[in-house]
């Protein structure tokens, strides 16, 4: 049978219960010293990892900055052609007199040869016509190719005169859409 | 400070030493750990700003060596319908060939330099009178809007007397400074949108002008006494 024997001078041994306590702070102490190699390897590792990423991606930026400044001619004509076609844009976007011109233009094909424009003033909102018919038919038609457009939103007959010599005289103010 | 520790009682010395290497290791977990992640984290946003300029650079690229033709090619017309210079004399130009093809008799051409937009805009105002039946006369207004330099009709006036109509035209035709300034090497840029497609198709089928060059004579050398024999 083993017999337990402490030779350990009196005043050098230590309580049980805190000999327990410090062999298991001893076991954490290696613990926490392997886990710190550990961590600290795993960080160098990836630190070196990520700065051989790092340099790889700051090549082939170098490569297609290079590519890139080799296309500049093509990119300053893209910005041009882009500020180009928005200035165009802008331009282009209000209405203007010759939306009116085209919109006016079928009331007046309707008319024949006898009639004849007196006056017109077109500008990108509105129109003034003043026209000179000497048949009934063609006041009657043109009237009808008036009232049959969706071109304008108003009509104003601003003036109907008949004159034994000239005819009708007709006065329109059409406002666009 | 032997003595002392020698002193000291066991229990207490043991439980020092047993502590001693744990409380280390917190230590220098806290200092690397602070350091370590502290570097980490800095290479990981470079990492990520470089991959999002590669990724930047890439569309870029691509994308200037796609458009390149289109580019090529409608950079031109489109600097045309929108010159850089006064237009006056280059629409001046385009209304004279239109009065020719439209059988319309143009005269008081005149062009006077207008206003400067918000948008950079400068524009020029040309006037005339345009003289021709009416069908020529509305054609040749209708034509106004295709041709490059981009114009616009401002107001018409129109008398009609025996079959001849007179029109008092009122056009506007517009310049912009050329852009100062293309976009750093590794910003963005954006293919045309469907709208600025749609606007480059008109400004493709735009008419343009036709100025013709005048070489210089074949004959080299200068005379020695103009006014001479």
């Amino acid at each position: 049978m083993a017999v337990k024997l402490n030779l350990l001078p009196p005043e050098l041994s230590v309580s049980k219960s805190l000999g327990n306590l410090l062999k298991t702070v001893r076991v954490l102490g290696v613990i926490g010293i392997a886990a710190f190699l550990v961590f600290t390897i795993g960080i160098v590792a990836y630190f070196i990892f990520s700065t051989y990423s790092l340099n790889g991606d700051n090549a082939n930026l170098t490569k297609l900055k290079g590519q890139v400044t080799a296309q500049q001619q093509s990119e300053q004509q893209i910005v041009l052609l882009k500020d180009r076609i928005d200035k165009i844009s802008a331009i282009l976007k209000p209405a203007n007199s010759l939306s009116n011109l085209t919109a006016v233009e079928p009331t007046l094909s309707v008319l024949s040869d006898t009639a004849s424009i007196n006056q017109m003033a077109i500008n990108s909102t509105s129109v003034d016509l003043s026209v000179t018919i000497q048949t009934n038919s063609d006041l009657s038609s043109y009237l009808k190719a008036f009232e049959s457009s969706d071109a304008f939103v108003t009509l104003n007959l601003t003036s109907f005169n008949l004159s034994p010599k000239t005819g009708y005289s007709v006065e329109i103010t059409a406002t666009k859409k | 400070m032997r003595n002392l520790f020698k002193d000291m009682p066991e229990s207490f010395r043991q439980t020092i030493s047993a502590c001693a290497p744990l409380l280390v290791v917190i230590i220098l977990f806290a200092l690397v750990g602070k350091f370590g992640v502290t570097k980490v984290i800095e290479i990981r946003s470079k990492i990520v700003a470089a991959e999002n300029s590669v990724a930047t650079l890439t569309q870029k690229l691509n994308l200037l060596q796609t458009i390149s033709s289109t580019v090529a090619s409608g950079a031109p017309l489109a600097n045309s319908a929108l010159p850089s210079q006064n237009p006056s004399l280059a629409v001046s130009s385009q209304l004279k060939t239109l009065a020719g093809q439209d059988g319309v008799l143009v005269s008081s051409v005149k062009s006077t330099t207008g206003g400067v937009s918000v948008s950079g805009l400068h524009e020029a105002d040309v006037s005339f009178l345009a003289d021709g039946t009416r069908q020529q006369v509305f054609k040749l207004i209708e034509d106004m809007a295709t041709i490059a330099p981009v114009t616009v009709i401002n107001e018409i006036r129109m008398s009609e007397n025996a079959g001849a109509l007179r029109a008092e035209v009122s056009a506007k035709s517009y310049w912009a400074d050329l852009p100062k300034t293309i976009p750093a090497v590794d910003a963005a840029i954006t293919d045309l949108t469907q709208d600025e497609k749609e606007t480059l198709g008109k400004i493709n089928a735009l008419v343009q002008p036709q100025f013709t060059e005048v070489t210089a004579s074949q004959s080299a050398g200068t005379n020695s006494s103009p006014f001479g024999e």
